[in-house]
């Protein structure tokens, strides 16, 4: 994946109003950007989240029999 | 201002990134340079990561659109005799489109200004399976009494008022309706009050009569001046009150009429129209009503039907019996939609007006055909730029988006032009269905409808013209299409072949539209050239109104009869006479003659038209008596009754019997027949000829509005001032105002079939000159692209007209299918349009002869110079060329 494809990503989330952005510097003392997830954002996390166990749970019920088989 | 904020915290946002990822495979002790690429090749391509973060903070097809619109413009404007075809025939389609459907829209499809129009209703009379829209008072006053669901019930007739102005005597539109007329419509008055049932009295409610008047009187007599509220005004002699102003723009209930006065209906019976009123028999009256909330039109018109039997026996006429009473009693009342108003233009209109809708949208199709053509072929000179295009990694769904955007725009731009000309073309229409003495005021102001319209109209012809050359034009291979010049010398894949089925089906829907021109125009031509028993030429028709006196009866006659020998006294007048019924005016007296002691007349032959006429009518009309002698003003009241019969009643009660001296009785009086006329019009040119009755004037009780007509001989236009002044001695207060000629009139009465016929002349010719165009642009284009086939096949020794022939073949093949298709077509739909027709078979084969002999023309004209150019083309020039 090529990491400029980060940019497009944060700025849609920007737009969504997930995140907000903000100048500041790094521990290093250089400039740098820091992302934060606005409250909104972390609602939709959660969201995400739950959805994504959901998947992922579903997902696994359907591989594990096909798991034990192939032990057996 | 924003956006440039963002643009710039993006690159720098990438540059930092990009150094930043440098300086660590620096540090990883890469050489700077090796750093730096390698440090881009992890981040992606910049460019497209822009775009791709650009489009999501802004709408990136906003930016496109934008772009492709400039594109489109500057390609336009550099090919300017394109674009001005493109946009001319574009919009002369939408245009024409656009004034037909103004005309619908304000005719057919607005609704009255009036609130909740939708529970506005028309009532209509049934008898079986016809209908007519007009009833007389007595059946209204019935309906009105017994009714339960209609929340009001109101009536109108429309009335040209004679009211003083300036000392001038003048006629005002306007119209006597009933009380509940402008609580039913749902209008208040802008000034003052409207009048309601009390007013609606004989001799006027407690404020006696009143009026109410219209905006555009109010200002145009009143200087919209409050004080105007109150006035008295003299309408027919008789004095109103004037107590309230409508608001601006409002017109009744009747689109087409722009009253400016109304009165109480009752009023009738003191301005001189009590004998219609009082009638059984009159039928007079337009009625509409608004639904009781809750309560649907279904379920209304279900009472109005269970009381009509009820309401016709309490009304039929008393001295009715036989055939006329069973008829009468089996009427229906009938409710019909009334949200636009209730119009006789409309019953008369309606349905020209949508064939005319589809002819004009065959005028727009053929048009887009037309456009998608010249698109082709100029897409094909672009094939070079768009394979390039292609090649260096345009979307395909990005360069036909460009394209329809370039199509869409000349659309648009045609309709905006299409607009202005539609503007100007509806009211040259309304001409068509206009009487003099009867003007339209139609609003053609452009409504939303009308706009929506357009609108669409514009873009979907951009979309059709436009999606098939673009998909054709982008749908290449690469590779092949840079390679392709190379093939070119032996005839390249023919990507024209579409091209051809879009001109043959123009051509199809060119012969369609040519030869439905020539139907409606040969209808017109056989009945201007038809006799309609009299001769209209020279002949004019003077409408005095001079029943508006106070004189009835004997003494009414006697006016007649001096202002009568005052213009047989004119010189410049060969002869003057009246009649009460101007043939062709759509007027009619029709009632059952029998034979006195002789044999039962046939059912079919019974019912007449009858006319009332002056001594000298025969003459001056120019209808040849066959036998006997005209009305002298010996047949006086107190004389014996006499009458005149036309040849076809002469034939049809007598045989070949001589019908002179013979007795007919014609209601209460026994006649006796002094003389037997040619057969001539009465209610229209293309009714058979009538059975005919003429009375004399003299005898009849109440002569009622008779109308002068005069033969003109040399310096008629001398009359006018004597007229007047011979009026003003006899029958002083009376307005001479309308003249005109019978030829006029009987022009007026072909009104629908003069609208028919320009229009579709013109269609035609409009689709003529669209294909002419378009056969024109797919030859030159087609010799120009085998330039040099042709000059090889010269060079090898082809003469010019085998070249002639190689350019022709395929195109004239179409156009020969086309006009096949076309012929088909005609045969297949003229009979829809069979009823406008007269004297024309719908099939008429002269007539499809002709349309595929002007498109035959027509083809071989636009085909002249290209092959001419292919015929002279120079083997070595079109050679090296290449």
């Amino acid at each position: 994946m090529e990491q400029g494809s980060l940019y497009p990503a944060l700025h849609r989330l920007i737009k969504r109003g997930w995140i907000s952005a903000e100048e500041g510097t790094s521990e290093n003392n250089r400039r740098a950007k820091f992302y934060r997830l606005t409250p909104k954002g972390r609602k939709q996390l959660a969201v995400e989240t739950t959805k994504w166990d959901r998947f992922a749970r579903a997902i696994a019920g359907v591989l594990r029999p096909a798991g034990r088989e192939n032990e057996s | 201002m924003n956006r440039k904020r963002l643009e710039e915290e993006m690159e720098k946002d990438f540059r930092e990134h990009i150094e930043r990822e440098t300086e660590e495979n620096i540090e990883r002790g890469m050489s700077p340079e090796e750093a730096r690429h390698a440090a881009y090749r992890k981040f992606g391509n910049v460019v497209r990561l822009k775009e791709e973060t650009r489009s999501v903070w802004t709408w990136r097809w906003a930016d496109e659109l934008s772009q492709d619109l400039r594109y489109a413009l500057r390609t336009l404007r550099k090919n300017p005799a394109f674009a001005a075809v493109a946009v001319l025939s574009l919009s002369l389609g939408i245009g024409a489109n656009t004034a037909i459907f103004s005309l619908i829209d304000s005719l057919l499809l607005r609704p009255l200004p009036a609130p909740h129009p939708e529970q506005l209703v028309t009532l209509d009379l049934w008898l079986e399976d016809h209908g007519q829209g007009s009833i007389t008072y007595p059946i209204f006053d019935e309906a009105r009494s017994r009714n339960k669901v209609l929340a009001q019930m109101f009536a109108w007739d429309n009335h040209d008022f004679q009211t003083s102005i300036d000392g001038e005597t003048v006629h005002v539109h306007g119209a006597l309706a009933s009380g509940d007329y402008f609580t039913g419509l749902g209008v208040p008055a802008a000034e003052g009050r409207t009048f309601t049932a009390e007013d609606d009295r004989s001799g006027g409610g407690p404020n006696g009569p009143v009026a109410v008047i219209s905006d555009a009187f109010w200002a145009r007599q009143f200087q919209r001046n409050p004080s105007a509220i109150g006035r008295a005004i003299t309408l027919d002699k008789l004095q109103f009150t004037v107590i309230g102003v409508m608001p601006r723009g409002f017109f009744g209930s009747e689109p087409g009429k722009a009253p400016d006065i109304w009165a109480p209906l009752n009023l009738a019976r003191q301005i001189g129209d009590e004998r219609c009123i009082e009638s059984r028999s009159c039928w007079f009256l337009s009625v509409m009503g608004r639904l009781k909330p809750g309560v649907t039109m279904s379920a209304a018109g279900a009472q109005l039907r269970v009381i009509s039997p009820e309401l016709m026996k309490a009304t039929v006429p008393g001295d009715w019996g036989g055939q006329g009473r069973k008829r009468f009693l089996g009427m229906q009342l009938h409710l019909n939609p009334g949200a636009t108003g209730s119009s006789f233009l409309r019953r008369r209109f309606s349905n020209p007006l949508e064939i005319l809708m589809i002819l004009v949208a065959f005028v727009l199709l053929i048009a887009c055909a037309n456009m998608a053509n010249l698109l082709i072929a100029r897409s094909a000179s672009r094939h070079r730029e768009t394979a390039v295009r292609l090649a260096i990694g345009a979307g395909r769904w990005r360069l036909i988006r460009q394209l329809l955007t370039e199509s869409v725009l000349i659309s648009v731009l045609g309709a905006a032009l299409g607009l202005a000309f539609a503007a100007w073309s509806v009211r040259l229409l309304v001409g068509f269905l206009e009487i003099r003495s009867n003007p339209i005021a139609l609003n053609l102001n452009p409504d939303w409808r009308i706009l929506v319209f357009t609108v669409s109209a514009a873009i979907l012809t951009g979309l059709l013209f436009g999606l098939f050359p673009a998909l054709q034009a982008t749908h290449l291979g690469i590779n092949m299409d840079l390679k392709k010049r190379a093939q070119n010398v032996m005839g390249a894949p023919d990507r024209f072949g579409v091209g051809r089925v879009l001109l043959g089906g123009q051509v199809a829907l060119s012969v369609l539209l040519v030869a439905g021109s020539g139907l409606f125009a040969g209808s017109l031509l056989n009945l201007w050239t038809i006799d309609p028993g009299f001769n209209p030429r020279n002949l004019m028709l003077i409408a005095l109104d001079v029943d508006r006196r106070p004189e009835k009866g004997p003494a009414l006659a006697a006016i007649y009869t001096r202002l009568l020998d005052r213009l047989n006294s004119f010189s410049g007048v060969k002869s003057a006479s009246v009649l009460l019924i101007t043939p062709t005016s759509n007027a009619e007296w029709d009632d059952d003659v029998s034979l006195p002691g002789g044999p039962e007349i046939p059912p079919a032959l019974r019912d007449t038209m009858v006319n009332l006429v002056g001594p000298r009518y025969f003459e001056t009309m120019q209808t040849p008596l066959l036998t006997g002698r005209e009305f002298t003003n010996q047949d006086a009241a107190t004389a014996e009754k006499v009458g005149i019969i036309s040849e076809r009643a002469a034939r049809a009660w007598f045989g070949g019997k001589s019908p002179i001296g013979e007795h007919i009785q014609f209601q209460k009086s026994l006649i006796r027949i002094v003389a037997v006329a040619a057969d001539a019009k009465y209610l229209d040119l293309r009714e058979p000829d009538p059975l005919a009755l003429y009375l004399c004037y003299l005898q009849n009780d109440s002569p009622g509005s008779l109308s002068f007509i005069v033969r003109a001989g040399a310096g008629i236009s001398s009359i006018f001032p004597a007229l007047r002044a011979a009026v003003k001695q006899v029958a002083p207060g009376t307005p001479v105002d309308e003249v005109k000629t019978m030829e006029e009139q009987v022009s007026e009465s072909l009104g629908k079939e003069r609208l028919m016929a320009s229009l579709s002349i013109f269609f035609g010719v409009l689709a003529l000159l669209l294909t002419c165009i378009g056969l024109y642009g797919i030859l030159a284009y087609s010799v120009a692209r085998r330039q040099a086939e042709i000059g090889l096949r010269v060079a090898i020794g082809a003469s010019r007209g085998n070249v002639i022939w190689l350019v022709l073949r395929d195109t004239l093949w179409h156009v020969v299918v086309g006009a096949g298709v076309g012929v088909v077509a005609v045969l297949g739909t003229s009979r829809f349009v069979a009823s406008f027709l007269y004297g024309v078979k719908p099939n008429d084969p002269w007539t499809l002869a002709f349309a595929v002999a002007a498109l035959g023309a027509v083809a071989l004209g636009a085909a002249w110079i290209p092959a001419r150019r292919a015929a002279r083309l120079d083997p070595m020039v079109a050679l090296r060329d290449e």
